[in-house]
């Protein structure tokens, strides 16, 4: 492709719609209440037009610079490099990307790219400075958004074979289309339900709580009544809206393996579609939240470099919440490389004294000023409180090490495994306490190539050769060339 | 593994930036404390106590933490690591293969300076490990021997590709 090509022109409407969407809103709350003054005898004809006359000027303007911009850059494939070409009167702006630096290409369509039937592509490079965004973002029409994801997608596949290392043994050599799974709408709507965080629950839980508060204090004052009933209505849209988004977000869940990639997609409103080479996986993380672990049920995640998504800042999901064989049986032809299944050791009981002094140092400011200000039982509550998620924290502490693999899990209600290569761990910390020492453990904090939520993750605290016995392993596993 | 200790110059280095950084906590305590006492606000007693009781802590921090984290200041880098130990309460033991390191910086801070110290840091793709309080020539023997090692992996690594 050594023509020169240019965004679809709905890009111009689509980045208009998203500088200008709060002056529109701003518009709609300030000039409609207004609207009556316009034309009321004694009213004010210029104030109320002289704000939504700015914001549509505003909104014109950004609409003529997107028009410049789109007809001023160029987008173009060469040599084995994509270069974007931004050809101004008065500046030259180009980049150029080498497409075997990429780490993945993605479709998406929202609501309004389906309306114009246009499709956004995203390219992921392989860098842990970009890895918290995506880095570039085109539109096309669907034939040739389609074929441009097909084009750098055979020549990524070109330039790693050219510079091939295949130094992972325990990488699958399928090649091919392999479907590996499609989730019913039962199943998704199953996610929906018990992937509810603790934090959504307790919040839905304190809204309820307010509003009943109100309603038995309303009496029967009548503006009470109306507030208690809209905080009824916003209970209610909140815990639609906490069952209803993973729902749009997650219809039609598909995963398909093909050659060494994982092509996963799903979506109502917004349809999403991930390209992800294997290759370029540092991890796997398996999710449980509380519901699910009282079902459970697990669902899974993997880290990519470079990839997030700059929406939600999540990491793409590869699996929906499932039990445990089934999830074993999707990482085996999703991501062979990260199958665990040793068993993962709990923290030793000595390591409770130092998870419970830690908590209490948490916990004992907000003590000490309850107590002042004369509300010592709250003080009191919030410290248990605290210590009691202390010790959901150690009880859920785990560190599984494989001869290849380790696994690692954490968290307090809701629970997070991560599992990686010892080649893909690139430096470890390990710390050791006052009281620890005494028992013989430490805590460590592995580092892998990964974006800013997902590059440190810790441990609890473990025998100290657990540590030396990784720290040896990352010498005996050589890091895999993930870029 | 034979870890290596650091020079005595580094006591007084750590002394100085622990100065430094106690002193500017307590010239935010006393402004602090001086700005209320100029209001109609009553300081309790206790404040009063607990600032006390924190400038002896801070005069105590500043005479032995040095002592005692210059002897724990431990680092070694052979052929396949590099390990830095440091720490007062909790005593923290830095690990990378020096096969994964990608990138080495040496810098001297103005405290640094003063005593001819430097710090080396080596960058993996995840993150980094610092050894700190260096004797210059020291420093730039490490960060030759360590650029020394890494060309050879990478001349290995290219072989067998």
């Amino acid at each position: 492709m050594e023509k020169e090509i240019r965004n679809h022109f709905s890009i111009t409407f689509l980045n208009t719609l998203k500088s200008t969407w709060f002056f529109l809103v701003l518009f709609v709350f300030d000039f409609i209440p207004d609207a009556e003054d316009v034309s009321t005898p004694g009213g004010y004809p210029v104030s109320p037009l002289f704000l939504p006359i700015l914001l549509i000027a505003a909104a014109i303007i950004v609409f003529i610079f997107q028009v410049i911009r789109w007809r001023k850059t160029y987008i173009l494939i060469k040599d084995g490099q994509i270069i974007i070409d931004r050809r101004y009167k008065i500046m030259k702006n180009k980049t150029t990307v080498k497409i075997s630096s990429i780490s993945s290409v993605n479709l998406k369509q929202n609501i309004l790219e389906r309306v114009l039937n246009v499709y956004s592509i995203q390219l992921d490079i392989n860098s842990a400075v970009t890895a918290d965004k995506t880095d570039f973002h085109l539109v096309f029409g669907q034939k040739d958004a389609t074929e441009f994801q097909k084009l750098i997608t055979d020549l990524k596949q070109e330039a790693r074979l050219q510079t091939s290392t295949a130094n992972d043994p325990a990488e699958s050599t399928q090649t091919g289309y392999l479907p590996v799974v499609s989730f019913p709408l039962l199943r998704v709507i199953r996610h929906c339900l018990l992937s509810i965080s603790v934090t959504g629950m307790l919040l839905t839980l304190s809204v309820f709580t307010g509003v009943f508060t109100a309603a038995f204090f309303a009496g029967g004052d009548f503006a009470a009544e109306i507030g208690w009933a809209s905080s009824s209505i916003l209970a209610i849209i909140l815990i639609i809206w906490q069952t209803l988004a993973p729902f749009l977000r997650y219809y039609k869940f598909t995963v398909i393996k093909q050659n060494n990639k994982v092509v996963i997609s799903y979506g109502l409103l917004t349809k999403q579609q991930y390209t992800l080479p294997l290759d370029k996986t540092s991890a796997l993380i398996i999710r449980q939240s509380l519901l699910s672990r009282i079902a459970h049920l697990y669902y899974g995640e993997l880290i990519n470099i470079g990839m997030g998504d700059e929406e939600r800042k999540e990491n793409p999901v590869f699996c929906l919440l499932v039990n445990k064989q089934e999830l074993e049986t999707i990482i085996e032809q999703v991501a062979p490389a990260f199958i665990f299944s040793e068993s993962i050791n709990p923290s030793p009981t000595p390591a409770l004294l130092s998870v419970l002094i830690k908590y209490t140092l948490i916990g004992l400011p907000v003590l000490v000023a309850a107590i002042v200000v004369g509300y010592w039982w709250a003080g009191c509550l919030w410290l248990a409180l605290v210590l009691l998620a202390g010790f959901a924290s150690f009880k859920t502490k785990g560190l599984g090490l494989q001869n290849n693999n380790i696994a690692v899990t954490q968290g307090v209600f809701a629970k997070k495994t991560l599992i990686t290569t010892y080649s893909r761990i690139q430096n470890i910390a390990i710390t050791d306490g006052p009281f620890s020492r005494r028992f013989g453990l430490c805590k460590g904090n592995i580092t892998i190539l990964a974006g800013t939520m997902n590059k440190n993750h810790s441990t609890g605290y473990f025998q100290s050769d657990k540590f030396d016995h990784v720290c040896s392993k990352m010498i005996e596993h050589q890091s895999i060339s993930l870029i | 593994m034979a870890f290596r200790s650091l020079n005595k110059k580094a006591i007084g280095c750590m002394r100085l930036s622990a100065f430094i950084g106690q002193g500017i906590l307590a010239l935010i305590f006393i402004a602090a404390r001086v700005i209320i006492s100029g209001t109609q606000v009553d300081i309790p007693l206790w404040a009063d106590v607990l600032l006390a009781l924190w400038g002896v802590y801070a005069v105590v921090y500043c005479i032995a933490a040095p002592y005692i984290r210059y002897h724990r200041y431990k680092y070694d880098i052979d052929e396949e690591r590099i390990v830095v130990k440091e720490g007062l309460w909790f005593i923290t033991k830095q690990f990378a293969p020096i096969e994964r390191v990608q990138q080495i910086s040496v810098a001297r801070g103005p405290i640094d300076r003063i005593f001819g110290l430097g710090k080396v840091t080596a960058t993996t793709a995840g993150g980094t490990v610092t050894i700190r309080f260096l004797e210059v020539e020291e420093a730039e023997k490490i960060v030759e021997s360590l650029l020394g090692r890494i060309r050879s992996i990478v001349k290995e690594q290219d072989l067998r590709v």
